[in-house]
């Protein structure tokens, strides 16, 4: 049993709009273990990204936290004040975010925003955040990463400028790393070599990952273990051998099953009917018992709880069938 | 085929689509006179066949030119040098009437169905834009309208809504809705579901392929997801900085690739059935552009098979002995992947 690097408990983010509040995440737990990479999974909107965002305390202002704990450590990162929460972001969880086009300023020369941080955290001095830098470039594979500190953002490219944002992400060492949807923005032979280089630096630095995506192929080479959200709730949760081996959450297998590599060419695609439930509308039952082909009375009638299936597998369904492709 | 513009008679074997040394530069840099001094060469010399009834998928990075040749293909921009010919039509000098029939009959869907629906239009409108020339009645537009919208499965009660109020493929349906209004032969879809959750892709391209079959439409389907790819193309096109460096029937592509660019493409796609131990070929560095590009193979910076010879000459995309007929590859030291050894 390995510690828990990360526990969220029973979050809760609330979103206004005009005159009505509702649960974005609902009752949303799990755990992160030390030198772990946990996958966050799920499409527009199931509320991934705000269960990043609140463990940062980055909410936007639309959404506030309604319950729930963010331990990290000893701590609990939601109870917080705020002066205090600045001195943990970077220096013990940091995120990288899915745009490195925006993320960056691109006014500033790169090494400028590097030791931005460091600056603000260690008492060191300018000499060696510079080098510090320097050493964390050198680390994601930037080469001449001394010279290219006067560099701006503009002179990088896409694949590069998401390299600098985990060197930035990395420069204080932090013991767990977000990362949003850290490769949609990128082809797929620079996606692989930034997920080989999370996953690398997670084995020399010992670091746990929190990775948000909506790819089930990314989550297979890289995970540890998945947790999938769909409606703003965990609906399955598991280690990621036994998630692709027998998923059993309706929607996880219409996820995987609609999937183009799993049917032959020239076939029909198994698709999910229906759409997205509103958040905003009344909910009863189980929210995805609307799309679902095995749904029954039962399901309509009360919403599932998220329950133990077996040792290590969470899943929040009365009916599951074991899963054909 | 009403139209006396269109050569009558073609032989059945003709391509819909011919593509001769098709070129677009893109002046990148000025000299005090205003005459170029850099270019970038987004497309540097195609030449592709696209049959009636199939479908040919071009795919390739970001910068590798795909869209910029959609769009020269569909004369939405204007080449440097080179040929289209639809239907035996020469697309490029084509004008008035035969320009016009032209625009029918070659449609294009783009991938954002955010950014490509006006916002002031309703679903009438924009589907039906195109059949002005039809001069039908208001109430027989709305009836034509209603039909398309059955076909791309939406209802009639859609009509006099915004695209605002639809969801991602809802609209990207109203885009191919748009499409397949005015009845065309040829449809350039510009990665088409890339914008789009899993869960509604799946519904968007078995849409594409039931339309394919009903209407007997030819696809040129433009995409970076080799799994979208795999599904939907019956032949790959894989660009790299402007050029088709391999080409080849979907299958065989995809099981026996011998350009050692689309070994490491394929390779670097993330997968459901690979295991994590599985060889990956990784490339080094990242794409370099194609500002002023030199003589020689464009791949030559990043390939694990490079010789001196692929940094003096530019492989032409040649049919090699060892493989199918209609399977051509641009490399001067190609090797099936069962070959490789030892690539990190």
């Amino acid at each position: 049993m390995h510690d828990a690097a990360l526990v969220v408990e029973s979050l809760q983010v609330e979103i206004q709009q005009r005159r009505s509040a509702a649960l974005a995440v609902d009752n949303v737990s799990f755990t992160v273990g030390n030198g772990e990479v946990v996958c966050l999974v799920g499409e527009s909107g199931c509320g991934k990204t705000l269960t990043a965002l609140s463990i940062m305390r980055l909410l936007p202002e639309a959404a506030q936290l309604a319950g729930g704990r963010v331990l990290l450590g000893q701590d609990d990162l939601t109870q917080l004040r705020e002066d205090e929460m600045r001195r943990r972001r970077g220096a013990d969880v940091s995120m990288i975010f899915q745009e490195p086009m925006t993320a960056l300023d691109p006014s500033f020369a790169i090494g400028y925003q590097l030791t931005e941080t460091y600056l603000a955290h260690e008492s060191g001095s300018k000499a060696a955040a510079r080098a510090r830098a320097a050493e964390m470039l050198d680390l994601v594979g930037i080469a001449g990463a001394e010279q290219r500190l006067g560099d701006y953002p503009h002179q990088f490219s896409g694949g590069m400028r998401q390299r600098i944002m985990i060197a930035m992400a990395l420069m204080l060492e932090p013991n767990v790393l977000i990362a949003d949807e850290p490769t949609t923005a990128l082809d797929v032979t620079i996606q692989a070599q930034i997920l080989e280089l999370i996953l690398g630096l997670r084995d020399k630095l010992g670091m746990s990952v929190l990775l948000i995506t909506h790819d089930l192929g990314v989550v297979n080479e890289v995970a540890d273990r998945v947790v999938v959200m769909y409606a703003g709730e965990v609906v399955e949760s598991a280690r990621a051998s036994d998630f692709f081996a027998n998923p059993r959450h309706p929607y996880a297998q219409g996820l995987l099953r609609s999937m183009p590599g799993l049917t032959p060419p020239g076939q029909r695609l198994p698709v999910i009917r229906g759409r997205v439930p509103d958040l905003f509308a009344p909910r009863t039952g189980c929210r995805f018992a609307p799309r679902c082909d095995q749904c029954q009375p039962d399901c309509q009638a009360a919403r599932p709880p998220l329950e133990r299936v077996d040792d290590q597998h969470e899943l929040r369904c009365y009916h599951p069938r074991p899963f054909a492709e | 085929m009403s139209s006396a513009a269109i050569t009558p008679d073609p032989s059945p074997n003709d391509p819909l689509l011919r593509v001769r040394s098709l070129v677009k530069r893109f002046p990148v840099r000025r000299d005090v006179l205003g005459r170029p001094t850099s270019h970038l060469e987004a497309v540097a010399g195609v030449d592709l066949d696209v049959h009636t009834g199939e479908t040919v998928a071009l795919v390739g990075e970001s910068g590798c030119g795909k869209s910029t040749l959609a769009r020269l293909l569909l004369r939405l921009i204007e080449p440097t040098a080179g040929t289209v010919e639809f239907d035996g039509l020469d697309v490029l000098h084509a004008s008035g009437r035969e320009l016009r029939t032209f625009r029918q009959q070659a449609q294009i869907i783009f991938q954002d169905p955010f950014g490509s629906l006006d916002p002031r239009f309703r679903v009438l409108d924009i589907v039906s834009e195109g059949m002005t020339h039809l001069n039908l009645s208001r109430s027989d537009r709305r009836a034509r309208v209603a039909e398309i919208l059955e076909l791309v499965e939406l209802s009639s009660g859609v009509l006099d809504r915004y695209p605002h109020e639809f969801s991602g493929g809802q609209r990207q349906r109203i885009s191919i809705a748009r499409a397949i209004a005015v009845g065309p032969r040829l449809v350039v879809a510009d990665e088409p579901v890339s914008a789009l959750d899993v869960s509604v892709q799946s519904t968007i391209l078995n849409l594409l392929s039931d339309l394919q079959d009903r209407l007997k439409l030819t696809y040129v389907f433009i995409s970076h997801d080799m799994s979208v790819v795999r599904h939907m193309a019956n032949r790959v096109a894989v660009m790299y900085l402007g050029r088709i460096v391999e080409m080849a029937p979907a299958r065989d592509l995809f099981d026996n690739p011998q350009h050692p660019y689309t070994q490491a493409l394929l390779s670097s796609v993330p997968s459901l059935h690979r295991d994590r131990e599985s060889r990956r070929i990784r490339l080094v560095g990242d794409v370099p552009t194609a500002i002023d590009p030199p003589r020689a193979c464009l791949f030559a910076s990043r390939c694990f098979r490079r010789i001196d010879r692929c940094t003096e000459s530019v492989p032409p995309l040649e049919h090699l002995p060892t493989i199918e007929r209609d399977h051509t590859v641009a490399c001067f030291n190609p090797a099936p992947v069962t070959e490789l050894t030892d690539v990190s």
